[in-house]
């Protein structure tokens, strides 16, 4: 799933009115991308049909029985 | 008094003062006096309550002396990472921004504390807002390593991790976003553990992550993290993702064997990049759960780099949020390695942060049936790197950090995303001296297996009698 990094970042910077030096925005530029790089990967994992309050009740009923 | 009173453990100091071999003013002051000659060397503590923990400890022997034993930390002096509020009092989270702003609730894991009888000795250095592994700390000094103050704590509970390693204390709370709690505990060669997500409140803790934040405990013995744990779990009405279930015992729970439990060991290509000194130690503390009756069972994992990506994108949307507003105005009063963290969750499409949340329950169902299944308990890796030293991780100076900052939470931080307990227990030093641990996984609310296999292990083991040289300096400043 192609990312176009530069785009989100520029957007990102105006959103956030935050005033960064190319140094800094190059790391961010970095770390973005590590982020998104295994995301192909992610949308193949699952449906995405979980609402995310469903979390604490997987939690639950997955819960290791006590021991005995 | 015993003369190595700090060299008990809490469990065994707990069973002295109830008996009155030991008083807690005689162990508080042991801690306080440990404190003020050695602290200098590891700046484990960000300030010191040395008049009001005296106090307490008197307190806690008349109540013993009259019969009132409140039970296993009664009078035990303990210190926490400087996160949980109490009204009136600064916690500074680790920054300059908090550090004149008195809490103006106090957090339920300090009135659980409280209402147990412990000894409050001060509060414990920190990363930062609780962002970063490492214990750098700009605002109130790095904290160190007390096996080799060249090299780092581990973070974000440093202090923890630090100072019950020093026999500063005997046990801390800290907190847990994706390796906070493990890995200082494995730097350090403490027991550390990462609670499942919702069974501790973190009501009136300072928040790095509200999806991902757990409370737990730090000490010397899975025995000590279970009195901890035992006495901060379950439902708090004020935090409403906690869980209902009862807490169990987990000090009865210790009693028993691991014969015939199942160790999945992850054969992921990702672990083949162990460091060999850490691999060794890890492989001989698995040769040990085998010989008390564990079974080895290879196992793959679910692609931990695809959690680790769906963790840092909760992780970082979230920090944004939180600290939009002073990053915008008081951007000056972060560290380039916060500010740096919390930003980069700006640059994140909503989408992303709202598909990884949606996705976190069908992929624990899905880790827990693939795992689960199969075996009892996960063995893998804290971190797979010898403990780095200050200089290797110090943003400002070093290139290739961000690459080992990964290489330090690969094995910790995915584990948040899941929600599964994960505890962390030393087994051995790498080549140069330092701690090297490892992580066990669980099912979902599985401490009590996971503290019972560590327990089981430690009983056969001395790595948690090991005591790092007591060189010594000079203290902490007061509260």
């Amino acid at each position: 799933m192609p990312i176009d990094t530069e785009l989100i970042l520029r957007q990102a910077l105006e959103f956030a009115r935050l005033e960064l030096d190319p140094a800094r925005a190059a790391e961010l530029s970095i770390e973005l991308q590590g982020l998104v790089e295994n995301w192909a990967a992610i949308t193949e994992a699952a449906t995405f049909d979980d609402d995310p309050a469903h979390f604490l009740a997987v939690l639950s009923d997955l819960a290791d029985p006590p021991l005995g | 008094m015993p003369s190595d009173v700090l060299e008990l453990t809490l469990a065994e100091l707990s069973a002295a003062i109830r008996r009155r071999q030991v008083s807690s003013l005689d162990a508080t002051r042991a801690c306080l006096d440990a404190i003020a000659a050695g602290d200098s060397r590891i700046n484990s503590f960000i300030c010191v309550e040395r008049d009001a923990a005296l106090e307490q400890a008197r307190m806690a022997d008349r109540e013993i002396e009259a019969g009132r034993w409140l039970g296993s930390l009664h009078g035990v002096p303990l210190a926490h990472k400087d996160m949980f509020y109490r009204r009136g009092k600064v916690s500074t989270g680790g920054s300059r921004i908090l550090g004149d702003r008195p809490a103006t609730t106090t957090a339920t894991v300090q009135e659980r504390l409280a209402q147990a009888g412990a000894v409050y000795l001060g509060n414990l250095n920190m990363s930062e807002f609780a962002a970063g592994p490492t214990g750098h700390n700009e605002h109130h000094g790095h904290c160190r390593n007390p096996w080799d103050a060249r090299h780092a704590s581990g973070g974000s509970s440093s202090g923890s991790g630090a100072a019950i390693a020093a026999r500063f204390a005997f046990g801390s709370l800290g907190s847990d976003t994706g390796g906070s709690i493990r890995l200082p505990a494995a730097m350090c060669g403490v027991v550390g553990l990462k609670p499942t997500y919702g069974l501790v409140s973190r009501y009136g803790v300072m928040p790095r992550c509200w999806s991902l934040d757990v409370v737990g405990p730090l000490a010397r013995t899975a025995e000590d993290c279970a009195l901890l744990l035992r006495a901060v779990a379950g439902r708090d009405d004020r935090d409403p993702t906690t869980a209902t279930r009862s807490v169990p015992d987990y000090t009865k729970a210790l009693a028993g064997s691991i014969e015939g439990w199942k160790i999945g060991v992850p054969r992921n290509p990702i672990f083949a990049e162990v460091d060999g000194g850490v691999q060794r130690a890890l492989d001989a503390s698995l040769r040990e759960l085998e010989a008390l009756g564990a079974v080895v069972v290879p196992i793959e994992l679910p692609e931990p780099r695809v959690l680790y990506a769906l963790t840092n994108l909760v992780n970082k949307a979230e920090a944004a949020a939180l600290h939009a507003r002073w990053v915008r105005e008081r951007r000056d009063d972060y560290s380039l390695s916060s500010v740096n963290r919390f930003e980069a969750g700006f640059h994140l499409p909503a989408t992303y942060y709202l598909d990884a949340l949606r996705v976190r329950g069908r992929l624990l169902a899905d880790f827990v049936q693939r795992v689960f299944s199969r075996v009892d308990v996960v063995h893998l890796p804290v971190l797979g790197v010898p403990v780095p030293t200050i200089d290797d991780t110090e943003v400002r100076e070093t290139a290739g950090v961000p690459e080992l900052i990964e290489r330090i939470t690969r094995h910790t931080r995915w584990v948040n995303y899941v929600g599964i307990p994960g505890l962390s227990v030393p087994c051995g030093f790498d080549p140069d001296g330092l701690p090297v641990a490892f992580q066990l996984l669980g099912r979902p609310f599985g401490e009590a297996r996971l503290l019972r296999m560590a327990h089981v292990y430690q009983q056969a083991t001395d790595w948690h009698r090991r005591s790092p040289l007591n060189e010594t300096a000079v203290g902490a400043p007061p509260c």
